[in-house]
C-alpha cells in the first residue's frame, strides 16, 4: 500500500487529492483545496502546495512520513489577456445640451426662450420669452419670487434650468408652474443669451418634443443638414424624464465613429482581415474562417492594434516570471459586443452615454513551463519524491470519468478564470483538446464595464450571487420573486437599493439601474462568454465537428460551480442530444479536484 | 376619572399620512423641511419633547432630548413611520418606527438638515438615499 497525493496547480486555486494504492486500484482518502501562491508553473508554487499538501495530510489523520510520492501535473501551457475599446464616442463641442435624468425635475410641459442669468431677469422687457439659469447660492424662495416678479411685469419666463436639487421648491412657489430642470452641477457652463428649450414630462413618462430630431428641428427652425447635426443630441435624449437644449451658434454635438482599426487573422491556410467595428459577430465568423488560428495582428496606430499590444503586455509580463524568451503568437480570440457608458465630453450634468464597445480576450500558447524546476524546490520542501506527468487535459478527462454515470466517448469542459478548456476522451483512450480564450475574467469585466461600476468585486460578486432588493429595513426580494426576512435590521445604505447576497453578507450596488437590468447585463455576459465558448469548443473536439458523436459532457472548474452557468450550457447543448451536466469527481467532490484525481488514478493505473 | 377622554391619540390617527419632525432647535428646520417638499412627502411638524407633552419622559425633566429619541418618538407617531428629530445643540436624526430606537437611519449636523430631509423622504417612498454632499459643503465658501 502506498500514500499517493495528486496535486493540480491551477490559476486561482490549488487543489490536492489523497490516495493509497494498493493491488485493487486506487483508495481515496479525501482532499483540500487552497489559492494558489504565485503565477502558475513558477517556483512561487511551493508554498501552495505544500499548504495543500499538509491539509490533505491531517484532514485524514496522516502523517507527511507515510507519503510515498507527490505527483503533479504538466500545466497546460497557455496565458489570456483582455482588452476593451469602445469605437462610438459622443463629443458635445461648446456646450448645447444638458441630457441628465434628476430624481425630482418639477412642472410639465415645454418651454422655449432665450437663456438669462438669474440676475439679469429684472433687465428683461415686457413680452420677451426667456429661460432663467440660476447658478450657485441662489435660494429657492428667491428664486421663485424673482420669477414671479418677471412675469408679473409680462416676461414670459416659460422654464428654468437650476443648479441646485430645487426644482419643486420653485415651482410649488410659483403662481403658475412651468419646467425646472434641476442639479445642472456645470449650471455657470450654460451660454446665455442663446434660444433654448427646457422640457419636463409628466411622472413616468418621458420627454417628446426635444428626443425628436424634427422636434428640435420646428423648435429651432433648422434647415434639414442643420436637423442632421442635432440628431445625435436627440438620440442622447431618448429615455429621459426632463432635458434642455441649447442651441448656440457653432455648436454642435458629435456623434464620432472612432476608427477602430483592422485585426488581421492569420490561419494555417488564409490571412484574413476584419474591421473590428463589423462587430464580435463578423470577428468571429472570420475567425472560423481561418481555423487554426496560428496568430493575429492590429494595424498599428488604431485601437485594435492597441487592444492586441495590451494583452501582449500583459502576457508578456506574466512570461517574465517563468523566464526565457517567449514567442507570443495568439492561438485564440473572443471577441464580445458590449456597451460601455461614458461620461460625455463637455456635458454640463456628469450626462453619460452608452457607448459601443468590443471586449477582446486573446490566448497565447507559451513553451513549457518550468515544472522540473517547481518539482526539484518541492522535492527539498516535502522531502519525498515529485513526480511530473500527465498533460493537463487527459488528466482531467481521468478524473472526469470517476463521475457517477458518465463513460466515453467523454467530453470535459473546463470553465476556468482566464480560459474555456475542453477535451474529448474517445472510446479508445484518445484525448483531443482545445484552449479557448475568454472565461471568467471577462464575464467579470463585462459586468463591470456594462453597469459602470469600476469596481471589480462588486463585480465578482454579482456574477456569483443572485440579487435582491431591499424592499424595507428587515426584508429583502430576491431576484426570483422569493422574499427573505431578517431579523437585524438591514444598514440604510442598502435601502431601497439593489443588493447582493454574498458570502461576505450583503453587499448594495452602487448603481442606479434597476433589479431587472442588472440580472440582464450578468446573464448576458456569461452567455456571451461561456455558452458561446462552450459549443466553440465542442465543436473543436467533436469527431468532424458534430455533437452528436460526444455522448457525455462534464463540466468542470471554478465556473461550474456558478449557480446559472452549468444550466446555460445545458439547454444549449441539449438540441444535440447529449448529456451534459456538472461534474461530481470521485462522487463526492462536484466540479473540483478532477486533475488531482486523475493524476493519482493514472499513476495507479501505470503500477498496477 | 371616568367621562375623561384624551382624543389626541385619535386625533393623530386621524391626521393625513405624513413624516413627523420634532424640532427642540432652530436651526435647520427650513431646511429639513425644503428637502421633504423637493421630495413631494408631506411633513408635520410637532413639538420638540420626545413624547409631544402627553406624558414627562425621565429626559424630560433632567436634561433635553437628543436628536435621536426626538426622531424616534416622531417616527413611531408618523403614519409613515418616518420621523425626523432635530436637537437643541442643533443634531439632526432621520429615524424609523421599525428600528430599534438606538440605531437610527442616519445622524448628523444642522449644515445637511436638507440632505435629512430628502432622505426621510426616500424612507417613505422607497428610494435609495441621496449620497451624503460632501462635495457641495467643500465647494460653498468658495462662492
Amino acid at each position: 500500500m502506498t500514500l499517493l497525493v495528486g496535486v493540480d496547480i491551477g490559476n486561482s486555486t490549488t487543489e490536492a487529492c489523497l490516495a493509497e494504492c494498493g493491488p485493487d486500484g486506487p483508495r481515496y482518502l479525501g482532499g483540500a483545496l487552497t489559492s494558489t501562491s504565485g503565477v502558475k508553473g513558477t517556483a512561487d508554487n511551493v508554498p501552495g502546495v505544500v499548504k495543500v499538501v499538509q491539509e490533505a495530510l491531517s484532514a485524514a489523520g496522516r502523517d507527511q512520513h507515510e507519503l510515498a510520492a507527490v505527483l503533479v501535473n504538466e500545466a497546460t501551457p497557455v496565458i489570456s489577456g483582455l482588452a476593451m475599446e469602445t469605437i462610438t464616442e459622443t463629443v458635445i463641442t461648446e456646450s448645447t445640451m444638458i441630457g441628465h435624468n434628476p430624481d425630482t425635475p418639477a412642472g410639465a410641459g415645454l418651454g422655449t426662450g432665450t437663456t438669462v442669468a438669474f440676475a439679469e431677469l429684472g433687465a428683461c422687457a415686457p413680452g420677451e420669452r426667456v429661460i432663467c439659469v440660476a447658478g450657485a447660492g441662489v435660494d429657492f424662495e428667491d428664486a421663485a419670487a424673482g420669477i414671479a416678479a418677471a412675469r408679473d411685469r409680462g416676461v414670459e419666463v416659460t422654464g428654468a434650468v437650476v443648479q441646485a436639487d430645487d426644482a419643486n421648491l420653485i415651482v410649488n412657489r410659483l403662481p403658475t408652474p412651468i419646467p425646472v430642470v434641476d442639479e445642472v452641477t456645470l449650471v455657470e457652463k450654460v451660454p446665455l443669451g442663446m434660444p433654448a428649450a427646457v422640457e419636463v414630462a409628466e411622472p413616468g413618462r418621458t420627454v417628446r418634443t426635444l428626443s425628436n430630431s424634427y422636434g428640435i428641428a420646428t423648435l429651432f427652425d433648422l434647415d434639414p443638414d442643420q436637423t442632421r447635426l442635432v440628431a445625435p443630441v436627440a438620440r442622447a435624449l431618448v429615455g429621459n424624464r426632463s432635458a434642455v437644449v441649447v442651441r448656440t451658434p457653432s455648436g454642435d454635438v458629435a456623434d464620432r465613429r472612432i476608427p477602430a482599426g483592422t485585426l488581421t487573422l492569420i490561419g494555417e491556410h488564409a490571412r484574413l482581415p476584419v474591421g473590428v467595428d463589423a462587430g464580435a459577430e463578423e470577428i468571429m465568423a472570420t475567425l472560423r474562417r481561418v481555423t487554426p488560428l496560428a496568430d493575429a495582428t492590429g494595424e498599428a496606430g488604431t485601437h485594435v492594434g492597441g487592444m492586441l499590444a495590451t494583452v501582449r503586455d500583459a502576457m508578456a509580463e506574466t512570461l517574465s516570471d517563468t523566464g526565457g524568451e517567449q514567442d507570443a503568437a495568439i492561438q485564440d480570440v473572443l471577441a464580445v459586443d458590449t456597451f460601455v457608458p461614458q461620461r460625455v465630453t463637455g456635458a454640463l450634468a456628469g450626462e453619460f452615454a452608452l457607448e459601443n464597445a468590443v471586449a477582446l480576450a486573446a490566448m497565447v500558447r507559451t513553451s513549457r513551463a518550468p515544472m522540473e524546476a517547481l518539482a526539484g524546490q518541492l522535492r527539498s520542501a516535502l522531502d519525498v519524491d515529485v513526480h511530473v506527468g500527465g498533460v493537463e487535459a487527459d488528466m482531467a478527462v481521468l478524473g472526469a470519468l470517476t463521475t457517477p454515470g458518465t463513460r466515453r466517448p467523454l467530453a470535459v469542459l473546463d470553465l476556468g478564470g482566464g480560459s474555456t478548456d475542453a477535451a474529448l476522451a474517445t472510446g479508445d483512450g484518445e484525448v483531443h483538446s482545445v484552449h479557448l480564450a475568454g472565461a471568467g475574467d471577462l464575464v467579470t469585466k463585462l459586468i463591470d464595464s456594462e453597469l459602470g461600476l469600476d469596481n471589480r468585486d462588486v463585480a465578482e460578486d454579482i456574477k456569483k450571487n443572485p440579487l435582491a432588493k431591499a424592499e424595507s429595513f428587515f426584508h429583502v426580494r430576491m431576484e426570483d420573486g422569493t422574499a427573505r426576512f431578517f431579523d437585524e435590521p438591514l444598514p440604510a445604505e442598502a435601502f431601497a437599493r439593489v443588493v447582493v447576497l454574498g458570502e461576505g453578507g450583503m453587499r448594495p450596488v452602487p448603481t442606479r439601474h434597476p433589479l431587472e437590468k442588472v440580472r440582464r447585463v450578468r446573464r448576458s455576459a456569461k452567455h456571451k462568454v461561456f455558452v458561446v465558448n462552450a459549443l466553440r469548443a465542442l465543436e473543436r473536439v467533436a469527431p468532424g465537428g458534430n455533437l452528436r458523436e460526444i455522448g457525455f459532457v462534464v463540466v468542470l472548474g471554478g465556473s461550474a460551480l456558478d449557480f446559472e452557468i452549468p444550466d446555460m450550457i445545458a439547454e444549449a447543448v441539449a438540441a444535440a442530444g447529449v448529456v451534459c451536466g456538472t461534474g461530481n469527481v470521485r462522487g463526492s467532490e462536484g466540479p473540483r479536484n478532477a486533475v488531482a484525481t486523475g493524476l493519482v488514478d493514472e499513476h495507479a493505473g501505470r503500477t498496477r | 376619572m371616568s367621562g375623561v377622554v384624551d382624543r389626541r391619540g385619535e386625533r393623530e390617527r386621524r391626521s393625513p399620512p405624513a413624516v413627523v419632525a420634532r424640532c427642540a432647535g432652530g436651526s435647520g428646520v427650513r431646511e429639513l423641511l425644503a428637502g421633504l417638499e423637493e421630495e413631494g412627502v408631506p411633513v408635520r411638524l410637532a413639538s420638540g419633547t420626545p413624547t409631544g407633552g402627553a406624558a414627562t419622559s425621565p429626559a424630560d425633566s433632567g436634561e433635553a432630548a437628543t436628536a435621536v429619541e426626538l426622531a424616534h418618538a416622531a417616527a413611531r407617531a408618523s403614519p409613515l413611520d418616518v420621523g425626523v428629530g432635530i436637537d437643541v445643540e442643533g443634531r439632526v436624526c432621520v429615524h424609523h418606527a421599525k428600528r430599534p430606537a438606538d440605531r437610527p437611519v442616519v445622524t448628523t449636523d444642522a449644515t445637511r438638515a436638507r440632505w435629512c430631509g430628502h432622505n426621510a423622504a426616500r424612507l417613505v417612498v422607497g428610494l435609495p438615499l441621496k449620497e451624503p454632499p460632501e462635495q457641495l459643503e467643500e465647494t460653498w465658501p468658495q462662492h
